[in-house]
């Protein structure tokens, strides 16, 4: 089942790569697109390492090409977490999507999967064809209030731990990001198709989930939404780093592209 | 410094290469990935060894063993064979660049693997997080001599046999070995020993250090030095040894602060190794 990826270089730093699952042999009539997979930031990002990889493969299995990104202050650049801002992961989207386009030219339209803090980054690239969305957390605050907790029971269950001030999810960050994410407020992306799947146990609340229907509906009429929930109980507060890796959740993620 | 990532073995293995701005270090550090995680390691700690060796001139490479992270399985080898190809791979590549000497890093499983490679010609040094250990007399001493100085030791001294005869039975573990708490598929215990003797005395330089996520079969400094075969702590063990305790950290390197207490020893230590006057 595993498939190759190939490093390729994304954004105008030259040391920043993204990793790209080719789709199997094509025509451009039986081609279904390419979807930019994005992870979380911080260490939720290594949480979902496996997962995205998987669903890259099986995406590719299914024709698409999949291009997995990771954000600034994450994966291969931890060291520059203290450089992370809204603007440079929304900025890490936007140039995911550019690469999808160059890597891609078949593609007409594009899709997206990002999952927690990365969904609420979306909105500002424009119009998707499909938007998936794991666990979507859209309030910078709410992430901020998740991380803390994470934190908090790190001290609770290790009370030799020394994290310094601004450390976060594993992470020395910036007093400014943390300042602005407590006024960030994102919106739901601008998609043809709009999922959301929220895990079982997770913080996303039902409100939350079941708000992008009356939304979109509104808005747009085009637009489809769903709102899926699985049977997987993910905690994102615990401070370890436990694999997200269930079958079911990457079965219901990719039925979702297609 | 530049990272960038590289493709050995025609696309079937991938790496993560970190090489300094300057250096002529003639020694190279590979750091083997610990199982599910990405090469860069829980928390980003293996990019943080890389990047801080990298000011200190020396090169290396993040890799994912055949099967982990981004690199593919080999079909029909073994787990010790498709890590010996692997390695062959990468000693291969890396001479290609006028390095000949290794260090391999290794964290749970990577140290795992990184044991088993200690035979390999040209690996110099062997870097251990939370390899796996034996438990001893005086293991089981600390453990369990403070909870018959509280009050009522009668109970504790119930417990403690409860639990020694759990342990005997193999249920948490054995008294001679750790590997029933082991998930990670690695040689036996008695096995590694004799390898790492070997390597020990062929002048091969050993670093460890244990969290304190591990205080299932390692509690004190001096422990893995006993296991190795010296009678006492300080005595037995070639001088190219080095042991640490961090009780405090977790198996992750979770905080900041703990990759921080690590590197500091760690960084140093290899940066002795890599200089040539210091291998004789």
């Amino acid at each position: 089942m595993a498939i190759v990826s190939q490093p390729v270089r994304i954004g105008t730093d030259e040391h920043r790569y993204a990793r790209h699952t080719p789709a199997r042999p094509h025509t451009r009539d039986d081609y279904p697109g390419a979807v930019l997979l994005v992870a979380p930031p911080l260490d939720e990002g290594t949480r979902c390492y496996w997962l995205l990889k998987q669903i890259a493969e099986r995406l590719a299995h299914r024709g698409f090409d999949a291009v997995r990104i990771e954000l600034t202050g994450a994966g291969f650049g931890w060291s520059s977490a203290e450089t992370a801002r809204i603007a440079r992961w929304q900025q890490d989207i936007a140039d995911g999507r550019a690469l999808l386009a160059r890597l891609c030219p078949d593609a007409r339209k594009h899709d997206i999967l990002a999952l927690r803090f990365a969904a609420a980054l979306v909105p500002t690239i424009g119009q998707w064809r499909r938007a998936v969305l794991l666990d979507p957390v859209l309030s910078g605050k709410r992430w901020v209030s998740e991380l803390t907790a994470k934190r908090d029971r790190l001290v609770e269950r290790n009370r030799n731990a020394q994290l310094k001030a601004t450390e976060y999810g594993g992470a020395v960050l910036a007093p400014e990001l943390l300042e602005s994410l407590a006024m960030f407020s994102g919106s739901w992306p601008e998609a043809d198709d709009l999922t959301l799947i929220a895990t079982t146990g997770t913080t996303v609340d039902t409100p939350l989930v079941a708000r992008p229907s009356e939304t979109t509906s509104e808005t747009t009429s085009e637009t489809t939404s769903e709102t899926t929930s699985v049977a997987v109980d993910c905690d994102w507060t615990l401070p370890d780093l436990p694999q997200l890796h269930d079958p079911l959740l990457l079965d219901q993620i990719v039925e979702a592209f297609l | 410094m530049i990272g960038r990532p590289i493709q050995l073995a025609a696309g079937h293995l991938s790496a993560w290469l970190v090489q300094p701005d300057v250096g002529d270090a003639s020694l190279a550090v590979v750091v083997l990935n610990a199982g599910l995680l990405p090469a860069y390691g829980p928390y980003g700690l293996h990019t943080q060894i890389a990047e801080l060796l990298a000011t200190r001139g020396i090169t290396t490479l993040l890799l994912d063993q055949s099967g982990k992270g981004e690199s593919l399985p080999r079909p029909g080898f073994d787990r010790l064979q498709a890590l010996e190809a692997d390695f062959d791979t990468v000693q291969a590549w890396l001479a290609d660049l006028g390095i000949r000497n290794l260090a391999l890093v290794g964290l749970c499983s990577g140290a795992d693997d990184a044991v088993q490679l200690a035979d390999k010609p040209g690996v110099r040094a062997l870097v251990l997080l939370d390899p796996l250990c034996k438990r001893d007399l005086a293991f089981f001493a600390q453990r369990y001599a403070p909870r018959l100085l509280r009050p009522r030791p009668a109970r504790a001294v119930r417990k403690i046999i409860d639990n020694l005869r759990q342990v005997s039975r193999g249920a948490g573990g054995t008294a001679t070995a750790a590997e029933a708490y082991d998930s990670r598929g690695a040689a036996p215990l008695a096995d590694q020993r004799t390898r790492l003797r070997r390597f020990l005395a062929s002048q091969g330089a050993l670093f460890t250090a244990f969290t304190g996520s591990v205080s299932e079969y390692y509690g004190y400094a001096g422990q893995y030095r006993r296991f190795l075969g010296a009678r006492r702590a300080k005595d037995g063990i070639p001088p190219k040894f080095a042991e640490h305790h961090l009780p405090t950290a977790e198996h992750t390197y979770t905080t900041q602060q703990d990759r921080e207490n690590l590197l500091n020893v760690l960084v140093p230590w290899l940066e002795a190794e890599s200089k040539p006057a210091d291998r004789c």
